[in-house]
């Protein structure tokens, strides 16, 4: 080794070894923050609080989460980061959180498709109602049925006709297995009753991306997905699946009113933490998501997006089982009947 | 022209400028580090422009984009680190240059051919951006099929060694591609029954793999204290025959990269291979590619800076987002209380207008950032090596694992190290597996997708005037790849027989 | 096994003519003159070996993906099921493999005048190992050991696979990382990876 290097690299190791005893002394510090409280639950939080999101970021999910996060994080008095663990239609994310420890620092924003996962997936990490703590449901996000600007028909009755009659053109696009979607698409193939060539994008924002181009013909998706291609008039919207109409999209019809009641579905959205989460915990999350939802601004936003916070008596942990319960046993035998599976 | 007025009033308050400079300078600080993307970065920051009012948070968060851009392009060059799929084009000249004491002129080279091209895509973006947006959506699954067809034939020109060895690292790439979660039937391919890979493998953990890792196993071999490395660093100043070499490269890379980057999906990650395969094949010397050409640094590298800045181009007068940044932006978007939309220009002209003056400000404060940086970046290759490279394995082991904590992008690695280092060994180049990879589920799945909306109807690929386009020049271009070693074999054959 | 060169007697290579290993095809640009003409002084296994092995790499792989391919549902053109396009991409790969493979004989039996002996390193067995080892542990501890073990252990491991580097020195460039990792990833980026895991008492 030439001279002049080997000056520079005593150096360099004198600055290692300085470096070395403050790595020590602030790992220290590092672990004396997180965790120690939360045994008791009685100071929780101390600590940055992780809200796992199964889906990609951006997604509709995601910006439901982000929503809620920043104004639970203000009542908790902790920051709570949104973090993404996409993968296998969201059980990945969700089997993640299942086996993290159960002190409320790591929780799931999750939607309907924990009501649908062990139906379409054999080997799952996680039991839905076992290996969860639920703390409450956020918000019930609207479907609309939407089609391509140039499609012939103008009501939900007229697209029916169409799609029977174009039997071999029609396409039917969904966001991939497990999404909100396809399973909307499982209800619309029973309404209609007709099977549909459907046409699977990897993630919602590709699949408005063809629907606008006119690459594909129809699909079935959240407000929160749709609502900016609706307003101007890029795609054209037939009917919403809820009951009643949406205050964001006054002059789309009901799926009701259009004489198709049984096509009825909303992307539920549920906070979870991991089963054994002390009960204050949950209390504390439960309180601190009911606060947010109550916050004008997060109304506001999701008004905007086509939906609405849960009504009060919804967001608690014992309405949300209730709900988790009565979906899974809605759609397992739906899946099963269609005979769709993942993995 | 009000309207541009208005942007540049726009961009230009204190605050403003203030969170251009801050996302500008952390994107190139996570551009900088392998694994650590402008995705997961935006991701994280999203709460914290809550508190900002929606123009400046946009604004920053698309500093962080642009500057990640970037930074990406300069591990790339001092280390053959390429933290994402345009920075692995870079990697094969700047790298080369970098060992032959130019790293200086070929960080240079990146900044400043950034630059341009960053300048000329937002002068496109603000001039042209709605037309556009509509031409873009004419591209069906067809159309992006016969896209990647042809970016994949013209990769072969990445490779400098064997057609046959390039053309297999291209089929081995795109096998690669396709594990994890079929999208379609959902099924788990390849992943060994393990859910952590139903995601597939990561493109930086291959690419940290197969050039980083590859690289310091070959540098162990070599038993001397600094392998490879610089062993003094010339001027870090462009010569004028620099500069010449560099401009024609730059003007070809922005053009390409300005419409590619418009194309939702595949286009961002074609405009950097496309532009240094075309740089090659008009080059009268391609053999200097590979070993510290200039115009292999300067093509990709405007080339993917002009993309990153038009691929805003189908977010803001569509709502629709190009790739998962994008998507993230329009979830932001949505969280300031703006529809993204084709509304966004008439709604909202101090945010689209402001956005983008904000955009070419941005671009500025990169080169000043950047210039005066090259002279410490180059210091970085004086730390001895022993200690640099445990850093590398360091920051690249983080890296991939803080991408969704996911111990399975760590263990690919290492082996994508193993099999990088033996296949380079073998005289296989890395680059055509890389973007095979990438391409591979592009391909699969817009094949499928055109299939089942023509109803197996092959044709479709034909019929249509666009797809058709590029599958002839695709295949003029398989042709005259092929053509120089049919004609060189025969010539041998011919002078043996004589 | 030549784990140690020992202080490097300058046998440096020069680094700008390097030629790549194994660049032996299409790359060498009519450098047909001179000392490649003699045919005696590469041997032709030197010549060919990169080829065979590389194809016989390609070969594998292609076979195995097909293979693998067929426990998924193939299809048809219409609706191709998961299985269809692997297969279809491993048959052609294994063909490729074959292909240079047969180049490759077809040149062991007939050398070209202007082909060129890869250059060959030793392969640095036991330290390439270590960085591996070190790569492959810090997927297997890092989500019981945390953050901040994990680095310092991995990077210490990865350290001693530096020439010459001892343990002593090998422990303060890994302490030295650390720090410098955690500044970056920790406070600067704020990661959500734990800095200890449970098996610490994290």
């Amino acid at each position: 080794m030439a001279s002049p290097l080997s000056s520079s690299r005593r150096s360099t190791y004198r600055l290692l070894a300085v470096s070395a005893a403050a790595a020590l002394g602030l790992s220290a510090c590092g672990s004396s923050s997180g965790t120690t409280g939360a045994a008791a639950g009685s100071n929780y939080p101390t600590g940055t609080i992780t809200m796992v999101v199964p889906f990609s970021a951006g997604g509709p999910t995601d910006t439901v989460a982000r929503l809620v996060a920043e104004p639970m994080s203000k009542t908790l008095g902790q920051q709570i980061i949104v973090q993404n663990v996409e993968g296998a239609g969201g059980t990945l994310g969700a089997g993640e959180v299942a086996k993290a420890k159960n002190d409320g620092y790591k929780i799931l924003m999750h939607h309907i498709g924990m009501s649908t996962a062990p139906a379409l997936y054999s080997n799952l990490a996680f039991k839905p109602l076992e290996s969860f703590q639920t703390i409450g449901l956020v918000t019930e996000v609207p479907m609309t049925i939407i089609s391509k600007k140039d499609l012939p028909p103008t009501n939900l009755k007229e697209l029916v006709d169409y799609v029977k009659a174009n039997k071999e053109k029609v396409t039917y696009a969904n966001a991939g297995v497990g999404s909100a979607s396809q399973l909307c698409g499982l209800l619309i193939e029973k309404a209609f009753g007709v099977d549909l060539t459907e046409v699977p994008y990897k993630g919602t924002g590709p699949a408005m991306t063809d629907l606008v181009g006119g690459q594909v013909d129809f699909m079935c998706d959240q407000t929160t997905n749709t609502s900016a291609q609706i307003k101007p008039g890029k795609v054209k919207a037939y009917a919403v699946t809820t009951a009643e109409r949406v205050k964001s999209l006054p002059d789309i019809p009901t799926t009701t009113e259009s004489g198709m009641p049984e096509l009825k579905v909303g992307v539920w959205h549920g906070l979870y933490a991991p089963a054994g989460t002390p009960e204050a915990v949950v209390k504390k999350l439960t309180d601190a998501l009911a606060a947010a939802l109550k916050d004008p601004k997060v109304i506001e936003k999701m008004a905007d997006l086509g939906t609405a916070p849960e009504a009060a008596d919804q967001i608690n942990p014992a309405a949300h089982t209730a709900k988790l319960k009565a979906q899974l046993d809605l759609w397992t035998p739906v899946i099963k009947a269609a005979g769709v599976k993942a993995a | 022209m009000d309207n541009i007025l208005l942007g540049i009033q726009t961009a230009l308050t204190p605050t403003n400028l203030l969170v251009c400079l801050i996302g500008c300078a952390l994107g190139t600080a996570v551009g900088v580090l392998p694994g650590i993307g402008p995705t997961a970065t935006i991701a994280l920051l999203l709460p914290i422009t809550f508190n900002f009012d929606p123009v400046s948070s946009l604004i920053m968060l698309a500093g962080i984009y642009y500057g990640a851009q970037y930074g990406g392009s300069t591990t790339a060059i001092l280390l053959n680190l390429p933290g994402e799929t345009s920075a692995a084009v870079t990697a094969i000249d700047g790298y080369q240059m970098a060992r032959q004491g130019r790293a200086g002129q070929a960080l240079a080279t990146a900044a400043l051919g950034s630059f341009f091209a960053g300048t000329v895509a937002t002068v496109v973006l603000a001039v042209f951006a709605p037309p556009l947006a509509e031409a873009a959506l004419k591209f069906g699954p067809a159309e992006y099929f016969s896209l990647v067809v042809l970016g994949l034939v013209a990769s072969i020109a990445l490779a400098s060694g064997s057609l046959w060895k390039a053309l297999a690292m291209i089929m081995l790439g795109l096998l690669l591609g396709l594990v994890g979660q079929d999208v379609e039937s959902g099924a788990s391919r390849f992943t060994f029954g393990a859910g952590e890979l139903d995601g597939g493998l990561n493109f930086v953990s291959l690419a940290v793999g197969m050039f980083g890792v590859a690289e310091i196993l070959r540098n162990l071999a070599t038993g001397i204290h600094r392998p490879s490395m610089v062993r003094e660093v010339k001027s870090l100043r462009l010569s004028r025959q620099d500069f010449k070499d560099m401009t024609p490269p730059v003007l070809r890379g922005t053009l390409m990269g300005s419409l590619l980057g418009i194309l939702p999906g595949a286009g961002h990650v074609l405009a950097s291979f496309t532009s240094y395969s075309v740089e090659k094949r008009i080059s009268k010397t391609p053999e200097r590619f590979g070993h510290g050409a200039i115009e292999g640094v300067a093509a990709p590298e405007s080339a993917n800076n002009a993309a990153a800045q038009t691929s805003f181009i189908p977010l803001l007068t569509l709502g629709l987002p190009a790739n998962p940044v994008m998507a993230l932006l329009i979830g932001a978007f949505i969280i300031q209380g703006i529809t993204p939309g084709p509304n966004v220009i008439n709604d909202e002209p101090v945010l689209f207008w402001g956005l983008i003056a904000s955009m070419w400000v941005g671009n500025l404060m990169l080169v000043a950032l950047n210039l005066p940086l090259i002279g410490l970046w180059v210091k970085l290759l004086t730390i001895p090596y022993r200690v640099l490279f445990p850093a590398i394995i360091a920051f690249s082991t983080i890296g991939c694992y803080s991408l969704g904590l996911n111990a399975y992008h760590v263990f690919a690695i290492a082996f994508f190290g193993l099999l990088g280092y033996v296949l380079i060994r073998f005289g296989c180049e890395p680059a055509p597996l890389l973007l095979g990879f990438v391409l591979g589920p592009l391909l699969e799945e817009n094949f499928r997708r055109a299939m089942t909306i023509s109803r197996g109807d092959a044709s479709v690929f034909l019929t249509r005037p666009i797809s058709l386009a590029m599958l002839i020049v695709a295949a003029i271009f398989l042709v005259v790849a092929v053509l120089p070693s049919i004609k060189k074999k025969r010539d041998v054959v011919f002078a043996e027989d004589e | 096994m030549a784990t140690n060169n020992g202080p490097a007697p300058a046998r440096g290579r020069d680094p700008s003519e390097a030629t790549p290993p194994g660049g032996s095809d299409g790359a060498a640009h009519g450098g047909t003159d001179g000392a490649a003409d003699s045919p005696s002084t590469p041997s032709r296994w030197q010549l060919t070996k990169a080829d065979f092995f590389s194809g016989a790499i390609f070969v594998a792989f292609g076979v195995a993906f097909a293979a693998a391919s067929s426990q998924y549902t193939v299809g048809t053109l219409l609706r191709m099921g998961p299985g269809y396009f692997p297969r279809l991409l491993g048959i052609i790969l294994a063909v490729m493999g074959l292909a240079i493979v047969a180049l490759a004989a077809l040149r062991f039996v007939r050398p070209r005048a202007d082909d060129q002996v890869p250059e060959d390193q030793p392969v640095p067995w036991m330290r390439g190992s270590l960085l591996l080892v070190a790569v492959l542990l810090f997927g297997f501890i890092i989500s019981g050991a945390g953050l901040l073990p994990t680095v310092l252990i991995t990077t210490f491991i990865a350290a001693l696979a530096g020439q010459g580097t001892t343990p002593a020195r090998a422990a303060v460039i890994a302490a030295g990382i650390t720090l410098l990792c955690m500044v970056i990833f920790v406070f600067l980026l704020r990661l959500t990876v734990p800095l200890f895991g449970p098996w610490v008492g994290g």
